[in-house]
């Protein structure tokens, strides 16, 4: 395989309802699943399939890969650095994660399957975020889950956490 | 391999990508307007949580309820008030000020032991002391300060069954001393405690807590599988060092499977005591391990 100038060589993606997508090989290898499959398969110069993404979403995920493309690996210590909250999001990353529920979902989904795990723990976060400081009652509202507890076990429940409250 | 549809489009769509690519910027400006125009009709539809795969739900549940640092199993709203006998409002301020008291309590503890080394009075009082009033909790800094999200657990059975093991399995409790939120929680969830930390003071008086909290709450966390004893600063005066070998006689009430894990400066006897208690939880048969608390090794 090549190894020159990886920087600005391009490749072609295409999306699960057939759009052609030519993109920096540098950018598309912050999904593993790709840089996997380009280490695999070598230059071929054929599209590569990705059946699971359409291409509204494809674009989302690109914006992101372009914006984090020089982003330095993820470390193991990034989880445990403990001046972080759990749900803390950088601002370009919040800005970014301002879209419709169904976009949200399709970029996690995407993320998961691209195998970009930095972006899947955005998704994740936001997701988190959301139900920061709401209610169970109001957290049902946002995933628009049926309660099937009796009045008794949510109160049971209720008071068997409450040490975990703030 | 699925390819594009047509080849006429296909090319003019592959030039306007490279077209995009080169002008840098275009394609999230291309992006973030079809991300406007669908918000604009779908924002209020609610997020399709459960359509997650399950393995995506459980990283939100991490997020939401582990932390890399130990949680405190406290519930400040379960103390009684020191002289009234009603509970306190739960607030981040009551939680703070307990905080602040268990400070100063140690510092007085600290203050205690000095005086009682220097003027070199006995210490084997074993019955005497009462225990503390109040919870023992450990320094603030110790401790988790990233909130959690156990509301989580409310929503429904399904979110509750996968979402509780992680809040008791995957965190490190720290059971402070003098507090009975442990012993409060269902049997059920006790068992499902995996990692507990607890602090040891050499004060009589806490020193005795120190072994109601192993005898009276972990020794019913069956599922355990670390104990870790965070050892003082600062020590009472007690040549012989037995004393103090025999708070951690304690920890054979500990279920057999759990580790003893000592953090901080120990001597040599309670270290004598922890090895054979991890020994003999090796070797011993269910009888003589039964009998363990009970008997002299």
């Amino acid at each position: 395989m090549a190894a020159s100038t990886p920087a600005t060589q391009m490749i072609t993606l295409t999306t699960n309802d057939g759009v052609d997508m030519t993109i920096e090989r540098q950018v598309a290898e912050r999904s593993i699943l790709i840089k996997n499959l380009l280490e695999d398969v070598g230059e071929t110069g054929e599209a590569i399939p990705i059946p699971n993404v359409s291409e509204p979403v494809m674009r989302k995920v690109i914006e992101w890969c372009e914006q984090h493309k020089k982003d330095p690996p993820a470390s193991n210590d990034d989880d445990s650095d403990s001046r972080k909250k759990s749900t803390d999001i950088d601002e370009w990353d919040q800005k970014f994660m301002q879209v419709d529920q169904e976009m949200l979902f399709e970029i996690i989904l995407a993320a998961n399957y691209l195998d970009i795990k930095a972006l899947l723990d955005v998704g994740c976060k936001t997701v988190a975020n959301m139900i920061k400081g709401k209610s169970p009652e109001e957290i049902r509202k946002t995933f628009n889950i049926q309660n099937d507890f009796t009045p008794e076990e949510e109160d049971q429940i209720r008071r068997e956490n409450e040490w975990a409250e703030e | 391999m699925s390819i594009a549809p047509s080849q006429a489009p296909r090319a003019q769509r592959m030039l306007d990508t490279v077209h995009n690519n080169e002008a840098g910027k275009e394609i999230s400006t291309a992006s973030t307007a079809s991300t406007a125009s669908t918000a604009s009709t779908d924002r209020s539809r609610s997020f399709p949580f459960m359509d997650l795969p399950t393995e995506l739900r459980f990283i939100i549940y991490r997020i939401c309820l582990a932390r890399p640092k130990p949680i405190l199993l406290y519930t400040p709203s379960a103390q009684p008030a020191p002289d009234a006998g009603q509970t306190r409002t739960i607030t981040q301020q009551a939680r703070q000020r307990v905080l602040q008291q268990s400070q100063q309590q140690s510092q007085r503890a600290q203050l205690a032991q000095q005086q009682q080394i220097l003027q070199l009075q006995p210490v084997l009082v074993l019955d005497a002391p009462e225990r503390p009033t109040g919870p023992m909790l450990p320094p603030p800094e110790s401790v988790n300060d990233d909130p959690l999200v156990p509301a989580l657990l409310g929503v429904s059975r399904t979110i509750y069954a996968e979402a509780k093991p992680i809040l008791y399995n995957d965190n490190s409790l720290h059971i402070p001393l003098s507090d009975d939120t442990l012993r409060k929680l269902p049997q059920r969830t006790r068992s499902q405690l995996r990692r507990a930390r607890i602090s040891y003071h050499s004060d009589r008086a806490t020193a005795r807590a120190f072994g109601d909290a192993v005898r009276l709450g972990l020794r019913y966390c069956w599922g355990l599988q670390s104990a870790t004893v965070v050892m003082p600063t600062s020590w009472m005066a007690d040549p012989s060092g037995r004393m103090f070998a025999a708070d951690f006689r304690c920890l054979c009430w500990l279920p057999r499977a759990c580790r003893v894990v000592l953090e901080g400066e120990a001597n040599a006897q309670v270290k004598a005591v922890v090895e054979a208690r991890a020994r003999l939880a090796e070797t011993a048969d269910e009888e003589t391990w039964a009998r363990l608390p009970f008997a002299r090794f």
